[in-house]
């Protein structure tokens, strides 16, 4: 249960820094993706099942603050989610280079996924959207995300950041 | 009770996933509900309270960036005042010079440089780098920025001539008070600049700026002699005794220009 409201809390901060925060802190017009972060780490610490719940409600949080893509966000965060706790068990996440690359790589499918549905949507222009922030953005998620999980591992206090299941 | 059969931890995952897809689809094919829209409000108050609450703490990241702002364009600014008091330092000086040369361009022969002290007169007269070669001639005006400096007494060489200078007793300048047109003759007289034949009636006061008035033909019009120091009645009874104090430092004198003689405005 406390750790239920410990992602909650989490959940909820990582949806109100994204809507926030987020646009302030852009660099040369790239973003990082905290949503996609919060849905690693949760998939990576509890699991794919859980990383695609935390994404599905983090990224339904998301869209419905932005509704014009209305289920995309969701979507893409879905398989985020998924992806980190594949990326638990694929590679070693221990090491930071590996968390950077699972973190880009898992932004890059992200922004495809929301790319896709997007565009089925109506909503999204795919070329414009990926090109300029996507590589960009998943090298900033990937820094992000590796100072939190890091940050994580501290929080629970054990060498090891992830559990290896 | 039914048996559900058990299925692996990895299918379970991949089941997740497809059904929140297809959740996540179904809401991304849905068009934009009420609800939404309703929710979208909330979410947005609730924002908006959060921000009201804790806006202290994003406004100080704000006011820290618009603080370095300000910061930076003060620092411009006055690097930039620091720009306009030199163009104006710089205008007056220009300023100064245009006048000069828009009175007196036409008359400029040369520049010349002071090389020497007198010859055998002390004081009254200098030594400059012109002569011959650059057409110096007898009685060519000499002035600095300042004012009046002399004439050309004489010159001697090609590079060299001789300027008899204002405080010589033999030079006498044709002169005009510029306040009140009073005109009179500027002359050396027991060591003193004099403004001699003014009459008592005349209006001439301590601070009045003389000028030559170009009427004596050699001098040309408009040439700064200098300003009135005293103003006294004259034992004659007739005329007043008019104290002058050349403009030109004649004992500092470092560079000077040449007129072209006669040419008087």
């Amino acid at each position: 249960m406390n750790r239920l409201a410990r992602y909650l809390f989490f959940g909820f901060a990582a949806v109100v820094l994204q809507t926030m925060l987020v646009p302030e802190i852009a660099l040369w017009g790239q973003v990082p993706d905290l949503i996609v972060i919060f849905a690693v780490v949760v998939g990576a610490f509890e699991g794919s099942s859980a990383g695609c719940g935390a994404g599905f409600l983090a990224g339904l949080a998301v869209d419905l603050y932005h509704p014009p893509t209305f289920g995309a966000g969701v979507m893409a965060a879905t398989v985020a989610g998924y992806l980190g706790g594949k990326a638990q068990i694929l590679l070693d996440l221990d090491h930071a280079v590996n968390q950077m690359v699972a973190l880009a790589a898992t932004r890059v499918v992200h922004d495809l996924v929301y790319a896709l549905v997007g565009t089925v949507q109506g909503s999204v222009e795919p070329l414009s959207f990926l090109v300029p922030g996507t590589i960009g953005g998943a090298i900033y998620t990937a820094l992000i995300g590796a100072a939190v999980l890091a940050l994580a591992g501290l929080v629970r206090g054990g060498k090891h950041v992830i559990d290896r299941r | 009770m039914p048996r559900f059969p058990s299925i692996s931890r990895s299918r379970r995952e991949v089941l997740v996933l497809v059904l929140l897809l297809l959740l996540g689809a179904l809401l991304a094919a849905v068009p934009r509900p009420a609800v939404s829209s309703v929710l979208h409000d909330l979410f947005a108050g609730g924002n908006e309270l959060l921000l009201d609450s804790f806006g202290w703490a994003f406004d100080l990241g704000a006011d820290a960036r618009e603080n370095a702002e300000l910061h930076r364009e003060l620092a411009e600014l006055r690097l930039a005042l620091s720009d306009l008091e030199q163009t104006r330092l710089q205008n007056s000086r220009l300023r100064e010079l245009l006048e000069f040369t828009a009175v007196r361009r036409p008359e400029i022969l040369t520049g010349a440089e002071v090389i020497g002290r007198g010859d055998g007169r002390q004081a009254f007269a200098v030594t400059v780098s012109a002569g011959t070669a650059d057409s110096v001639a007898y009685n060519q005006p000499v002035v600095t920025a300042d004012g009046l400096v002399g004439r050309i007494d004489r010159a001697p060489g090609r590079h060299t001539a001789i300027v008899s200078l204002l405080n010589d007793p033999s030079n006498a300048v044709a002169a005009v008070i510029e306040r009140s047109r009073v005109q009179g003759v500027f002359q050396f007289v027991g060591g003193q600049g004099r403004l001699l034949h003014v009459l008592q009636a005349a209006d001439v006061q301590p601070g009045d700026r003389v000028k030559s008035s170009g009427l004596g033909g050699i001098y040309p019009e408009g040439l700064m002699i200098g300003s009135v120091v005293s103003v006294a009645d004259d034992p004659d009874g007739v005329t007043q005794r008019i104290v002058v104090a050349p403009a030109a430092a004649l004992d500092r004198l470092e560079e000077v220009f040449i007129l072209r003689l006669g040419g008087a405005r």
